[in-house]
């Protein structure tokens, strides 16, 4: 919850409090689909109708983000798998098990699932790394994942100060990151360099200036010593017979620091480099993976001004005028999980089993597989760029996954590879166009489910006339260069007047094979369209 | 599918960047020039010898491409094991009669009787065995204790350092082996070849970063790299906004046509060729059975990027077994089982291989049985070496602030030498690739091969890109025989209807050139197959009329 008490504090960065601290100024534009189609874009794991009208029932971003953020925040938790239930588990099945109700969960959610898979690559721990290790949990490895997954969720919005607490007694993180064998007089660093280069402050603040030196590092290893996990109920504690009890000596402040004392002090002497630090990335995450430093130092003044909530800062710049300009529609090249979900979103392909272990072993093809990153920083592709300017989202498409993208989606409309059946697009073609126009469907899906105006849109120019009779020319009066294109790729080889719509006795819609196979077809070429890849 | 994109095919680089495509050309020039178009893709600006289209006009381009004429054309390969984490230097070379060493480290310590010993106070981890053989052939050269001033032990700046040739306080954005790539291959924007100048498959992209983008086509892993590529497109990549959207939209279309162009060239060359060696069951194993296979294909690539993870052991890394013995013999199997392959023919002789990671490990064991981010580390090469040491171990008394040893050998001088001996990069050119100034370490067999093409590479049946394509309505379709045989060359539509034989007779080796006419033929893909005693090669081409 948002404090109402407001202790006083420095600005960051020596700029005026009073302005800064009221955070980013709001979007007061109209709101129309627009806007709304790019906070749903940005907010779930793509579009989908019902979230769409839902953001568009309010009269402006402010309320819709609040009404997004807090049924979010009020989402419960979803009930234990019964394996969970039912003693500890290094089961890889129910590992992937794990990967399948998170799947399901982003299908159906949206901000709450989005913000879990943040935290997920901020505090990355890989479930391989248990599993693999002969003297970490083997047999427990799975419910250790399943807690800390379901930490993602009870601590996805609030105080960052507890979540980064909260993820650091972890037990999945007490482990991967060995603070589990980390003793009083024998320290390693692991978790306590990580705590500060990739939980709090980074390595250094905006200005480059170092936020930390390697004898901090030192320290904190010792002030972190003498945590343990407890297999059997899934927990760390705390054995003070490990901990070093001596007094440590960390920003030049000495005292006999433990765990959460050296979060604190991170937290009182490194605050503005905190709140820039956590602005930052969630800046690129949301909004543009060319973070914009003064928009970020006003988002990490109103951070420390809201002391470290969460919610408060997404609903700042979820709401704000910065979030919603042009440049930033369709600028985020999407993740792999991005992609997988938002396709089948945008189809409404509730997603079966078949499906989500196919979509579990292609990421896995590509090192991408969800609770498994591949090293401590998370995934490139969703971190801001480093320093030296190395590619942030650029990561996530290069010569080889692009194509391996399109043949994905391609196996999964058509039912191929495993995916199960081929793809039935009336209930969506119901939903968002009129079945009965091919020039409308064309227009409609691409306008869908791309997240770029469809006069950028990279779309081929087909020279041949429409097919069928040139006497019965369809009217293209008014129709724009790309919706004509559009239509000609939807039809191909279909006169326009035989396309039709059937309906069966009780009155509901279908379409004969050949039509639903150029729909399939048609979103085919779509998603192999460059833009697809923006949201 | 896009081939019939007549608009944006005729912006592709490719054909905007040779005068003689006078519409094209006009095309790009009129749209975007290339140097607006990097500037805001947010890569270095260009030098100041690349102008309009992507031509060079400068005199000292032009002088420089001729120059390096000669070295462009040498088959020489270069590949680097990226050992991702940290590798424990310390316990891969040892320095078997140091006590210190075995003060710091009471139970991962590898005693001097258990090592494979390269002199009488220096061993090899156990592990390594595959190695052996290698050492004692003169095919492996160790360079100890190379890293560079100021150590720093983050994994990302480190890579980063290791990556670009930087110093601790220097920040480079562009990778050692994309900038040598580029000084390599100064035409390449105007002419950009068809194979891809660098291959990666896993490791750190940066590697092969370039002002002008990144200059390595990137692979998954060995399972994906056959993969055919239906269909792609030539998309306008300079016609978009000058904002955020505009730059990833502009990425997403490079990318498409990126994958296209390479992906062919590569699967022509792995077509072509197989490997002749088995290879152990691993991730590395199996990226360098891909790398065997398309230097053997004829894939002119000159530098390779494959990587091992996995050695940031923090934790229990064991001493003659355990998880880092478990890798070292990973690296000395996967090593071992790809110079066997390449010496099948005589292509061993073309591959030098080097090992190297972000830094080494803290001398002293942290009592989780694993050690922490440490400082320097020794660099192993092999293949065309004079065999041996190179520098020396740390004597493990000079040591830096954290307690470890302070570097022997500056990393870049390694660099250097490779680019020197290795590539023939003249010395006035050397600064441009790595900044600073580094001593040659003579370790590279400069003589291991002939600077030019050895004619003994098997040369294989080629069958090149119709041209012109898109056409209309006539086309030359050229191909290569390496020796005299029957030759089928057809002509099919995209349901598999034959439509014409162009060629159905006994042909001599050498390059043919035959023409094409489409003027009966409605607009489309058409398939073009070569059919040889050797191979069977296809191609696709558009006709629009």
């Amino acid at each position: 919850m948002i404090s109402s008490v407001i202790p006083s504090i420095k600005p960051a960065n020596g700029k005026n409090d009073s302005v800064m601290s009221t955070g980013l100024p709001p979007y007061v534009g109209s709101w129309t689909r627009v806007q709304a189609a790019h906070l749903v874009r940005r907010t779930h794991f793509g579009i989908r109708t019902n979230n769409l009208n839902f953001v568009r029932s309010f009269p402006n971003a402010t309320q819709a983000v609040t009404a997004l953020v807090n049924n979010a925040r009020s989402t419960p938790l979803p009930d234990n798998p019964q394996w969970y239930n039912s003693g500890t588990s290094g089961n890889i099945l129910h590992m992937y098990d794990t990967q399948f109700r998170w799947m399901d969960s982003m299908y159906n959610g949206g901000l709450l699932q989005r913000m879990m898979l943040f935290w997920s690559n901020h505090f990355a721990v890989s479930y391989s790394n248990m599993n693999a290790l002969p003297d970490k949990a083997g047999n427990s490895y799975a419910s250790h994942m399943y807690k800390y997954w379901t930490l993602l969720h009870l601590q996805a919005f609030g105080d960052f100060r507890t979540i980064v607490s909260q993820f650091s007694k972890n037990s999945a993180m007490v482990y991967y990151l060995n603070n589990y064998n980390n003793r009083a007089g024998e320290p390693n660093q692991d978790f306590a360099r990580e705590l500060m280069e990739l939980f709090t402050i980074g390595p250094t603040d905006r200005n480059g200036a170092d936020n930390y030196t390697e004898n901090d590092v030192a320290e904190v290893s010792r002030a972190v010593t003498g945590w343990r996990v407890n297999d059997a109920n899934l927990s760390s504690y705390f054995d003070a017979s490990r901990h070093d009890t001596g007094s440590k000596t960390v920003f030049g402040q000495t005292g006999n620091y433990n765990l959460d004392g050296v979060t604190n002090l991170i937290f009182e002497h490194r605050r503005e480099q905190a709140a820039w630090f956590i602005c930052r990335k969630l800046y690129v995450y949301f909004v543009s993976a060319e973070p914009d430093t003064s928009v970020i130092d006003a988002m990490a003044a109103y951070c420390i001004h809201q002391n470290f909530d969460i919610s408060a800062v997404l609903i700042n710049l979820l709401s704000s005028s910065h979030f919603y300009q042009e440049r930033f529609m369709g600028c985020r090249i999407k993740s792999p999980i991005e992609l997988f979900i938002s396709y089948l979103r945008e189809l409404e392909n509730t997603p079966t089993t078949q499906i989500k272990e196919y979509i579990r072993l292609r990421m896995q093809d590509s090192n991408e597989e969800l609770l498994r990153p591949e090293t401590v920083f998370g995934w490139d592709g969703y971190n801001p760029p480093y320093s030296d300017g190395s590619p942030g989202h650029y990561s996530w498409i290069n010569t080889n996954l692009m194509p391996a993208r399109w043949d994905n989606l391609n196996s999964m409309i058509n039912g191929n590879a495993g995916t199960g059946s081929s793809f039935n697009p009336i209930s969506l073609i119901e939903k968002i166009s009129d079945p009965h126009n091919p020039f409308t469907i064309a227009e409609d899906l691409a306008g869908y489910i791309l997240a770029i105006p469809l006069s950028r849109l990279e779309v081929r120019v087909v020279e041949e006339d429409f097919a069928g009779d040139p006497n019965l020319a369809p009217n293209l009066t008014g129709f724009p260069d790309y919706k004509i294109n559009l239509s000609k790729i939807l039809l191909g080889s279909i006169p326009w007047y035989e396309w039709r719509v059937d309906a069966d006795q009780s009155g509901n819609l279908y379409y004969l094979p050949v039509f639903a196979e150029s729909i399939r077809q048609y979103i085919s070429y779509l998603q192999q369209l460059p833009s697809y890849q923006l949201i | 599918m896009c081939k019939n994109d007549k608009k944006s095919a005729h912006s592709h680089t490719r054909h905007g960047g040779a005068l003689e495509h006078g519409e094209a050309h006009t095309h790009d020039h009129n749209s975007w020039t290339r140097r607006s178009f990097l500037s805001t893709l947010g890569f270095a600006a260009m030098g100041s010898s690349m102008m309009l289209g992507g031509m060079p006009v400068s005199t000292f381009a032009r002088s420089k491409f001729f120059n390096r004429l000669a070295s462009a054309e040498n088959d020489r390969v270069l590949i680097l094991i990226q050992l991702g984490g940290g590798n424990d230097g310390l316990n891969t070379i040892i320095p078997v009669t140091n006590d210190i060493y075995y003060q710091k480290r009471p139970t991962i310590g590898i005693r001097k009787q258990d090592s494979i010993l390269l002199s009488d106070d220096i061993g090899m981890h156990p592990a390594l065995a595959s190695l052996e053989p290698f050492w004692d052939d003169g095919n492996m050269a160790v360079i100890h204790n190379a890293g560079y001033a100021s150590q720093n032990r983050s994994h990302a700046r480190s890579t980063d350092i290791w990556t670009s040739a930087s110093s601790s306080n220097q920040n480079i954005n562009s990778g050692w082996a994309g900038r040598f790539l580029v000084e390599d291959n100064p035409d390449f924007i105007a002419n950009p070849p068809e194979f891809p100048l660098g291959v990666r498959i896993g490791g750190s992209a940066n590697v092969f970063q370039s002002e002008f983008g990144n200059l390595g086509v990137t692979f998954g892993g060995a399972s994906q790299f056959t993969r055919f590529l239906e269909q792609g497109g030539f998309y306008d990549e300079h016609n978009v906004p000058e904002n955020e959207f505009g730059r990833s939209l502009s990425f997403a279309r490079k990318i498409a046509n990126s994958s296209f162009k390479y992906l062919e060239s590569i699967q022509a060359a792995a077509d072509r060729a197989s490997n002749l060696a088995e290879y152990p069951n691993s991730g590395l194993a199996r990226s360098l059975s891909v790398v065997a296979r398309l230097i053997r294909g004829g894939l002119n690539t000159k530098m390779y990027l494959v990587s091992l993870g996995g050695f940031d052991t923090h934790n229990n890394q064991g001493s003659l077994t355990g998880g880092h013995a478990n890798l070292l013999a990973n690296i000395a199997n996967s090593v071992s089982a790809f110079y066997n392959d390449l010496g099948t023919d005589n292509l061993n002789h073309r591959a030098l291989t080097m090992t190297f990671s972000e830094f080494g490990r803290t001398l002293t064991e942290n009592s989780s049985q694993g050690t922490d981010h440490g400082s320097s580390a020794p660099v192993m090469v092999f293949g065309p070496v004079k065999g041996g040491q190179y520098g020396s171990h740390a004597t493990l008394t000079q040591l830096d602030g954290s307690g470890d040893p302070i570097y022997g050998t500056d990393y870049r001088s390694i660099y250097t030498s490779i680019l020197d001996d290795w590539f023939g990069l003249p010395p006035e050119d050397l600064n441009s690739v790595i900044p600073g100034q580094y001593d040659k370490i003579n370790f590279v067999d400069a003589t291991a091969t002939n600077i030019s093409r050895q004619t003994e590479v098997p040369v294989s049946v080629s069958l090149d890109q119709n041209y012109p394509n898109p056409f209309n309505p006539a086309t030359n379709i050229s191909f290569t025989l390496p020796a005299a045989g029957d030759v089928r060359l057809q002509i099919f539509d995209v349901s598999g209807r034959l439509v014409s034989t162009l060629i159905n007779s006994t042909m001599n080796a050498g390059k043919h050139t035959v023409s094409f006419n489409g003027a009966s033929l409605a607009s489309g893909t058409y398939v073009y197959r070569l059919i040889t005693p050797a191979a069977t090669l296809t191609k696709k081409m558009t006709l629009l009329k």
